[in-house]
């Protein structure tokens, strides 16, 4: 009940917008935001062992998206190994030998192998591929690692590759607001192997309007390409053996299955929504199989089949008090089920009714399979007594508009 | 070539029809418009950012809503389980005519989503079927995939990545080799207020549903979390998200100013503040220095104060008052009940 009345809250705040109020006075908001102040693991202005400058004009390269970093003139040259692989099924070992060849040509660049900062940046890089060669070695010996799938050795727990994306790092005493560094950088944020290559420096946050940024970089802008470069092809290698494909196909079955149980399904009324919410197995992957069916009313039609001379037809009220459905196939396409049902009809002389009905129907959005409610009741009239066929049509299915 | 996708994850209401995002978009390439290089109209946002729309609110409205409406109109409300009905009772109330429109269009999604099981996992399932067709085409584009999700939109986002990185690792996980979603934008966050009661997923328990403690956070599913909340909303404040991830960009962008009192809660409002406006575009975006000219905030700045003329004031005092000495505790049935009648009142003052 708790629960309910918060989500009460809730559309009471929607409810509220549609209201005109008068402007309050001010007064200082009831709740503040948390704002605990974060540990300093790292001086920002030396991160990572990079010293940061501050610039004063930006150079583009900082400016560049992917679609300009990609277009860059040396791009190529950053990533001609890891280019060169295949673009499905890449080998573990071709991954890691992409890598070093490609570290191995950063090296000859005089911006890189004769450059402190460069030389301090190859070894990030060296120490992170020797970790992922280390793993690869714990999870498959030679001479089978060499047919090692990428897709296979990322998936195990013992495989280390970590993350070439850029991101605002951890562990820097400042946040939106507040004077300080916001420090961008390359690599895993919490193995202490970083690779900065931008970060903002807020000044005089305590007046938004009028605080300032200054741009502080820890590489030259041709480092800041090639790390960009290399990070980014070395992304597109693990992008390559993703099986969103086959992952995509199976998002979109368990979807339609849940379309299928739920909007073309036996139809539920609310309070057989809540029933099958508590009764029913499910998972957001796993759809229900199986459906009760509570106190669940229908118009319908009568038959004496007592009378193989008339062929006469009563209206009549069922109304399946209990029953069971069963939802077959991955995608839940079929049902089937039955009920003990009560049938009131419009013509008291018929009297009440009682028996069991079937339920059986085709889920799917395009199907011309009719729903059948078909049940089998024996009457107590006025006159006489017997058994009748009832066919019933479900009043909760012509209720969805969409149905 | 366009390199990032934006999925886009609406909050509550009716958003069945394609296009909802309308609204949304124009404030967003309003605002791009600020900042070079879409200023001079040399480069359009289109050029760089491709936003796509996630759609769930069918599941509410053909599995639920639609039949339930029918049904309590033929019904006169009867046949509501009668765990809604408290809060049926006290729209039916509020003396507007808009109202009852409202509680259908409004009240029930957040309801649903957070009190049938089925419904958010066929939730779920709806939002995780777009996500694996977009996230598929922007591998095939080489693309950065982003998502900006407003109020009822950001619990349902993060319990449906949870649920993707745990069944589909190697799509989803990124220390399973998985994609990794380069920022999340949470406006109005309301993850914690609608947390799952019950878990989801058969792979994982209920304790990997806390907004604060999931894997939903910057360096592990998502590179990058921006974090918006209008300090006036007051769909934010019982129990607020405001994680302590030691990481800056969480740590939220709470603009203070607004038009009407009605408008607090939009995307549009919280949007359009300038530091906000310039973290989100230069994420969506992939320039880092988006915003970085000289007269680009003092102009941004103006427009802002132009259009958005009052700040820190709320006409809910009274029923927030009603959440001390902490929004965070589990409220009483008492409680809840002065909490709900004192935002009807000051509603309609």
């Amino acid at each position: 009940m708790i629960r309910w009345l918060i989500l009460a809250c809730i559309a009471l705040g929607a409810v509220r917008a549609t209201a005109q109020v008068p402007a309050p006075a001010p007064v200082a908001p009831v709740v503040a935001p948390a704002a605990a102040a974060p540990a300093t693991a790292q001086d920002p202005a030396r991160y990572g062992g990079f010293t940061g400058t501050e610039q004063t004009a930006i150079d583009p390269v900082y400016d560049m998206n992917l679609d300009g970093l990609r277009s860059h003139a040396d791009y190529p040259t950053f990533t001609k190994a890891l280019q060169k692989l295949p673009p499905k099924d890449v080998k573990a070992q071709a991954y890691l030998d992409a890598l070093d060849a490609d570290l191995a040509s950063m090296r000859m660049r005089a911006d890189f192998g004769s450059d402190p900062t460069g030389r301090q940046i190859l070894n990030v890089l060296r120490a992170h591929i020797d970790r992922i060669a280390a793993s690869l070695n714990t999870i498959s010996a030679d001479p089978q690692r060499l047919e090692l799938p990428l897709a296979t050795a990322l998936g195990r727990d013992q495989f280390v590759d970590e993350f070439w994306t850029e991101a605002v790092v951890r562990d820097v005493p400042w946040k939106l607001g507040e004077d300080g560094w916001e420090v961008h950088a390359y690599l895993e944020v919490g193995n202490q192997r970083f690779l900065p290559i931008y970060a903002w420096l807020h000044t005089g946050n305590s007046d938004p309007q009028t605080s300032k940024r200054t741009l502080v970089t820890y590489m030259s802008p041709a480092q800041a390409l090639g790390v960009m470069a290399f990070c980014d092809a070395a992304s597109l290698v693990r992008d390559s053996v993703n099986p969103i494909e086959s992952t995509a196909a199976e998002l979109r079955l368990i979807n339609e299955a849940w379309n299928n149980y739920l909007m073309r399904g036996y139809p539920q009324f609310p309070w057989e929504n809540v029933v099958n919410d508590w009764y029913a197995s499910s998972a957001w992957n796993r759809p229900p199989t199986s459906q009760l069916v509570v106190l669940h009313p229908a118009p319908g039609l009568l038959m004496d089949i007592g009378s193989a001379t008339t062929a006469e037809l009563d209206v009549a009220l069922l109304v399946h008090a209990i029953g069971y459905v069963h939802y077959i196939g991955d995608d839940r396409a079929w049902y089937v089920g039955g009920s003990a049902t009560l049938a009131v009809p419009a013509d008291d002389d018929i009297g009440l009714g009682y028996g069991l009905t079937v339920h059986c129907g085709n889920t799917t959005e395009k199907s011309i399979f009719p729903a059948i409610d078909v049940g089998l009741l024996w009457h107590e009239g006025t006159d006489d007594d017997g058994w009748m066929l009832s066919l019933g049509f479900d009043a909760a299915r012509l209720l969805a508009p969409s149905n | 070539m366009i390199t990032n996708y934006v999925l886009l994850i609406h909050g509550m209401g009716d958003h069945t029809k394609k296009g909802w995002s309308k609204k949304w978009l124009e404030c967003i390439e309003a605002n791009a418009k600020l900042f070079a290089p879409y200023a001079d109209g040399s480069r359009a946002l289109s050029d760089d950012v491709k936003f796509i729309e996630i759609e769930y609110d069918s599941v509410f409205e053909q599995g639920y809503r639609q039949r339930w409406k029918n049904l309590a109109g033929a019904l006169k409300d009867a046949a509501l389980p009668s765990a809604l009905k408290p809060a049926l009772q006290e729209i039916a109330q509020v003396e507007d005519a808009r109202i009852p429109e409202f509680a259908w269009t409004h009240l029930l999604d957040p309801l649903l989503w957070f009190g049938l099981k089925q419904a958010r996992q066929a939730v779920i399932a709806q939002v995780n079927d777009q996500i694996g067709k977009h996230v598929k085409a922007a591998i095939a584009a080489k693309a950065d995939v982003h998502i900006l999700a407003h109020s009822l939109g950001t619990s349902v986002i993060h319990d449906s990545l949870l649920c993707l990185a745990s069944e589909f690792p190697a799509s989803f996980d990124p220390g399973r080799g998985g994609k990794r979603f380069k920022s999340l934008t949470t406006v109005a966050n309301v993850s914690r207020f609608l947390n799952a009661t019950d878990s989801p997923s058969d792979a994982l328990s209920i304790g990997a549903f806390k907004p604060h403690e999931s894997r939903v956070r910057p360096g592990d599913l998502v590179a990058d979390f921006v974090n918006v909340r209008h300090t006036c909303d007051p769909f934010t404040f019982p129990r607020t998200f405001a994680p302590d991830w030691k990481t800056p960009a969480v740590a939220g962008i709470s603009p203070d100013r607004f038009d009407e009192l009605l408008n607090i809660h939009d995307l549009q409002t919280q949007f359009d503040h300038p530091i906000v406006a310039r973290e989100c575009l230069s994420r969506f975006t992939g320039r880092r220095t988006l915003g970085a000219k000289p007269e680009e905030m003092p102009a941004a700045w103006k427009r802002y104060e132009k259009r958005y003329g009052k700040s820190g004031a709320f006409a809910f005092q009274d029923t927030l008052k009603l959440l001390h000495p902490d929004a965070n505790r589990d409220l009483g049935l008492g409680e809840l009940a002065r909490y709900l009648t004192s935002y009807v009142k000051e509603a309609l003052a």
